[in-house]
């Protein structure tokens, strides 16, 4: 009986990157099936039936991101599994968090089951499901969190949804925390955001736009940091906007809750500034706060306090053409976000280390799943970049089905050339 | 892009009138003073003059105003073009047609200005930046943002009453957080020259970071009135009383409404002004708002030249740049 033939690849001559393993250095990388078997010098007997010369290009442990809206099922005039995963392999995205937002939403295994199942056949990233904390999002009943859990969803959410009462997030709480669910949200008190559209300061004054107030956040946020304390429910905050938040969540830290958060792109890179002139692409939610808060939350990245996610929320054209706070709200920030990620670090708002650990090792922490680094016997699940290759995007080349991208058009440094997804090529330019 | 960019021509020349934010000094003068040149026009007994002759103006009113509609219709009455009065509020977008579909809709039967109030704001500046070039877009009203001919007709009436801006101080009262008005009245007194700009109210009614328009905010009026030569009144909507904002109608009328008493603390040569329609008896007494200091009515005659005027002006700018884009098309052969 003959042996399936071993899958054998090669990446030669990188220059290997990744700060949790501490390697800063050109190693060679050997794969076999989804695993790295080596580095550095070839395992005995080793013959490659595939090699990649990555000569002259830093390969980082494939990108981890815990926040984007795939819009399938239910949303097909916004995106698909297929089209959305591969805009994430396009930026080096080997394993993306699905938000449970769907229709359905995802509140049952049947759901999460079909969305691993389409992810699968695309083939394009690993998909990891983020359940429905409650029913049908609805913050009211708690969701079926043990099934959901043993369907393969990594954490439960509730987004930025409104719970009923605070009785209920206690009770959500209180209940994940005995089956070990990471619970997830994204602080915002609706009463105190009042239907603003975007962050309150002097440009929404002037431009006459309702504001959301940073205490939206902030006293949300320090109601689920106390029942947090009080149910000890591992509690990630997603998506959070304002230097407070951030101090708060740094000083929980410090007290010794399990919290941890992150930020999206787009708010380490606009502020309300950008909203100047009714651009529909700048209304986000959570929204794009003062310089001072988008300071803070890049050196929080800096120190590693904060993951990046994507926030990719994909929105055909018409959901934006219409005033400001009429527009729906969202960008396209999977297809380009390595270059918008890089252009950072040069800038020099980022370390190198501190932006790829935000969105490899970090997020897997997050996760506690054995990911997001270059290690032996680790997945090889792997990113690779031309640093000083210029690359653009126009709206023909955007994988994304979503045409909300603010990045199109305009020239940036550093292009993903492959994505190397459990030790096969996925994407490559 | 520069908000007050997209109202310009290539040769600076108004083309919309979207916002008073961003023009020029002259800019504003010179709407002021082509509404000035107006009002004599309306004292003849001929009224109409042929500049938008053969020219179709949309009044597309999304948000339901009778007064403000009308002063429209009859300026654009007087400029001799036709008008055509769309009451959106109440027909295509309950309908489920989007503001694109509605303006694509309009387009097509060739107009060449559109009037547009709507509920949003910034929604004047999307259709400016959303319509076929040739077309001229005013602003009658976008949400909380603007309502510049408003404020262009009270710098008329101040102009008019008080000559220059310069050495004038002028308090707004009221509801600023909601006020269009007020946003646009800020913006127009800043640019023409006044120094000492004073919004008055209750800190549930003026928006944050209200200094960054270069204003100072009373919480009371005595010493927010002490030496203005200007105030504003603005009208307080009756449901604000519901939201959280105001404890009463009675309390906001104690503290802010415009009586004799309060009215003393001002310059004794003061005039009063507001926007309409007044609430008598919620922010201002009726002796004071049919007193000699009130210039109310001014205002409202003042409605129609300074509708004129931008119409004019916009309709010129819009003009001159298709004339010049055919001169550059000419060239390009």
């Amino acid at each position: 009986m003959q042996l399936q033939p071993q899958h054998k690849l090669c990446i030669s001559g990188g220059h290997v990157f990744d700060p949790s393993q501490n390697l800063d250095s050109v190693l060679d990388i050997y794969i076999e099936n989804e695993r790295i078997v080596a580095l550095g010098c070839a395992p005995e007997g080793f013959v490659a039936n595939t090699t990649l010369d990555a000569s002259g290009q830093k390969i980082f442990p494939g990108f981890i991101d815990l926040h984007s809206f795939l819009a399938e099922p239910g949303f097909n005039q916004k995106g698909s599994i297929a089209s959305e995963t591969q805009a994430a392999a396009r930026s080096g995205f080997t394993t993306i968090c699905c938000t449970p937002n769907t229709k359905p939403v995802i509140d049952s295994s049947a759901v999460a089951a079909l969305i691993q199942e389409k992810a699968k056949q695309a083939g394009h990233c690993s998909v990891f499901t983020l359940g429905a904390l409650t029913a049908n999002l609805e913050g009211e009943q708690l969701s079926n969190m043990s099934g959901l859990k043993d369907a393969g969803c990594v954490a439960l959410s509730n987004l930025e949804l409104p719970f009923k009462n605070s009785h209920v997030i206690k009770q959500c709480y209180h209940y994940a925390a005995g089956f070990n669910i990471i619970a997830m949200v994204t602080p915002i008190d609706k009463a105190l955001a009042h239907g603003g559209c975007m962050h309150e300061g002097p440009a929404s004054t002037q431009m006459g736009l309702a504001g959301v107030p940073i205490s939206a956040e902030t006293s949300a946020l320090a109601q689920h940091l106390i029942l947090c304390e009080e149910t000890g429910v591992r509690l990630h905050i997603s998506r959070i906007s304002s230097a407070r938040a951030l101090q708060m969540i740094v000083q929980a830290q410090e007290d010794g809750l399990p919290v941890t958060a992150d930020v999206a792109l787009g708010n380490l890179v606009f502020t309300d500034e950008s909203c100047r002139g009714y651009n529909s692409l700048m209304h986000v939610s959570p929204v794009y706060r003062s310089e001072t808060d988008r300071q803070a939350l890049l050196e929080g990245v800096n120190k590693g306090q904060l993951s990046i996610c994507s926030n990719h929320l994909p929105q055909d054209l018409a959901a934006k053409m219409a005033p400001f706070s009429a527009s729906e709200v969202g960008i396209n920030s999977l297809d380009n976000f390595t270059q918008v990620l890089l252009s950072l670090v040069e800038k020099n708002e980022l370390t190198l280390e501190a932006a790829i650990q935000a969105v490899t090792s970090l997020p897997a922490n997050v996760l506690s799943k054995p990911l997001g680094s270059i290690a032996l016997e680790q997945r090889a699940d792997l990113c690779i970049v031309n640093m000083q290759q210029d690359v653009m995007t126009d709206s023909q080349s955007l994988s994304s089905k979503g045409r909300n991208n603010p990045w199109l058009d305009k020239p940036f440094k550093g292009a993903v050339t492959h994505t190397i997804n459990g030790g096969h090529i996925v994407f490559q330019r | 892009m520069d908000p007050s960019q997209i109202q310009l021509n290539k040769e600076g020349r108004l083309k919309h009138f979207l916002t008073t934010e961003g023009l020029s000094k002259e800019i504003l003068s010179e709407i002021i003073d082509t509404a000035n040149s107006f009002i004599s026009t309306q004292e003849r007994s001929v009224k109409t003059v042929p500049l938008l002759r053969g020219k179709t103006v949309v009044n597309l009113f999304f948000e339901n105003s009778t007064r403000t509609r009308s002063t429209f219709e009859l300026a654009a009455k007087r400029l001799s073009a036709n008008i055509l009065n769309l009451d959106i509020a109440s027909s295509a977008t309950s309908k489920g047609e989007t503001l694109m579909d509605t303006l694509w809709n309009l387009e097509s039967m060739y107009s060449d200005m559109f009037v547009v109030r709507h509920a949003d704001s910034g929604a004047a500046h999307f259709i400016a930046q959303h319509v076929t070039p040739n077309v001229a877009v005013i602003n009658a009203g976008d949400g909380r943002h603007a309502h510049p001919t408003q404020a262009m007709l009270d710098m008329l009436t101040i102009h008019r009453e008080k000559s220059g801006f310069e050495n004038l101080s002028v308090a707004i009262v009221g509801d600023i957080l909601h006020s269009r008005v007020a946003r646009s009245q800020i913006y127009a007194l800043k640019t023409l020259g006044c120094h000492d700009v004073r919004v008055i109210g209750p800190n549930t009614l003026i928006p944050k970071d209200i200094e960054s328009l270069g204003v100072r905010a009373f919480n009371n009026m005595k010493s927010g009135l002490k030496g203005v030569d200007v105030v504003i009144m603005l009208r307080l909507q009756k449901e604000r009383m519901q939201t959280a904002l105001l404890p009463s109608e009675s309390e906001y009328y104690r503290l802010y409404g415009l009586n004799t008493e309060k009215l003393a603390y001002a310059n004794h040569d003061a005039i009063v002004m507001h926007p309409g329609p007044i609430n008598r008896g919620v922010e201002i007494e009726s002796a004071v708002a049919d007193g000699p200091q009130s210039v109310i009515l001014k205002q409202v005659s003042n409605g129609i030249p300074m509708r004129m005027a931008v119409m004019a002006m916009a309709m010129g700018g819009q003009n001159q740049e298709q004339a010049l884009l055919e001169q550059d098309q000419e060239g390009a052969k």
